[in-house]
């Protein structure tokens, strides 16, 4: 949903053209194929929220209940939920949040039904799903967006911590190796001169200044986009 | 950890759902990623049967950039620039024989 706000915040427009299709959540397929789809489709939502596309959103959130089911966790989304979803869907603000708190509830549940590695393939594939439409708007972007790709660097490091923390799960071990192309192109991100970080206490809160500028040059960009096009386009097959 | 949500108040909850169960002396680190330009509310969020929770804010080296000195339970944030940082949790010690567990979740939430 950050990832999703950020992009917008650059002035990249939304094109449903670049979403998963819904019927994605209708495949048959394995516990862990859901999970991936529920990650997928669960960044779409998050990315038609902030853009204010309700009505696409609601169509989402659908699709996302549905996968929960299949993971046994439907009671997340439940038709109280899907209800208050639907009588805000004007409100852009209250759907995000519905939708934010879905989430967390949902990745709460699963590693609560001892399905951990399940969730850390949604939050592979969300963040797999995230880079592919921030990747979709590269041209005549603004070097500031450029950066914001670049620091998906970072993200990628935690997202690989996770998931290769249940690498003796089988479907994790898939997605590790999936995504080894995705963090070779990343490898040609740089850091200028590290600044020291600062911090300072203003207005009840603390302001860090200092850390690493990242940079990727055009090269590298075209490599991320090459790479993560690719492993999305696979998992939706 | 439902009872911490409101702590948010306005700050958007992040989706992803970080706890564990800790006994008195554990320690427990969480790495995570911060925007620039975002404000971020950190809430850590734990039983009161492990009493008064330390937590820090550190940079990527392990400096300590802000402790709850004064046992708060939340943090507002603002970095300049993207970067990562790592939140460390340490639970009081106590002398009793019985080894009480309880949960700590360290919750996120940003705002524009």
């Amino acid at each position: 949903m950050e990832t999703a706000r950020i992009i917008q915040k650059e002035g990249v427009s939304f094109n449903p053209d670049n979403l998963c299709s819904v019927e994605l959540a209708s495949k048959d397929g394995l516990s862990s194929d859901h999970a991936i789809s529920l990650g997928l489709l669960g960044a779409d939502l998050s990315y038609a929220s902030i853009y204010r596309k309700n009505s696409i959103a609601l169509s989402y959130l659908e699709a996302v209940k549905t996968l929960s089911q299949e993971l046994g966790v439907g009671s997340v989304l439940n038709n109280e939920l899907i209800g208050r979803a639907e009588s805000n869907r004007a409100n852009r603000d209250s759907v995000v949040t519905i939708v934010s708190s879905a989430f967390y509830n949902l990745n709460e549940k699963l590693k609560s039904v001892g399905h951990e590695d399940l969730s850390g393939l949604v939050v592979a594939s969300g963040w797999i799903e995230g880079l592919y439409l921030a990747t979709r708007e590269l041209e005549g972007s603004s070097d500031n967006f450029k950066k914001l790709i670049a620091e998906q660097k970072m993200i990628l490091v935690d997202v690989m911590s996770l998931i290769e923390s249940y690498k003796e799960s089988p479907v994790l071990e898939a997605m590790i190796n999936n995504l080894q192309p995705v963090v070779t192109a990343f490898e040609g991100v740089t850091y200028g001169e590290s600044a020291e970080v600062t911090a300072k206490k203003k207005d009840g809160a603390i302001y860090i200044g200092g850390g690493n500028e990242y940079f990727a040059d055009e090269n590298t960009i075209q490599a991320i986009t090459t790479a993560i096009t690719t492993l999305r386009n696979n998992l939706v097959k | 950890m439902r009872n911490c949500v409101p702590i948010l108040e306005d700050y958007l909850q992040n989706d992803n759902y970080n706890a564990a169960i800790l006994i008195p002396g554990d320690e427990a680190e969480l790495d995570m990623a911060f925007y620039g330009g975002v404000s971020y509310r950190i809430v850590v969020c734990s039983h009161s049967i492990l009493g008064d929770v330390e937590f820090s804010l550190n940079d990527y080296n392990g400096n300590a950039l802000w402790t709850n000195t004064d046992g708060e339970k939340h943090l507002d944030i603002q970095v300049a620039t993207t970067q990562q940082l790592s939140v460390k949790i340490k639970i009081p010690a106590n002398e009793s024989s019985l080894i009480h567990e309880g949960c700590v979740s360290i919750m996120l939430g940003s705002k524009e």
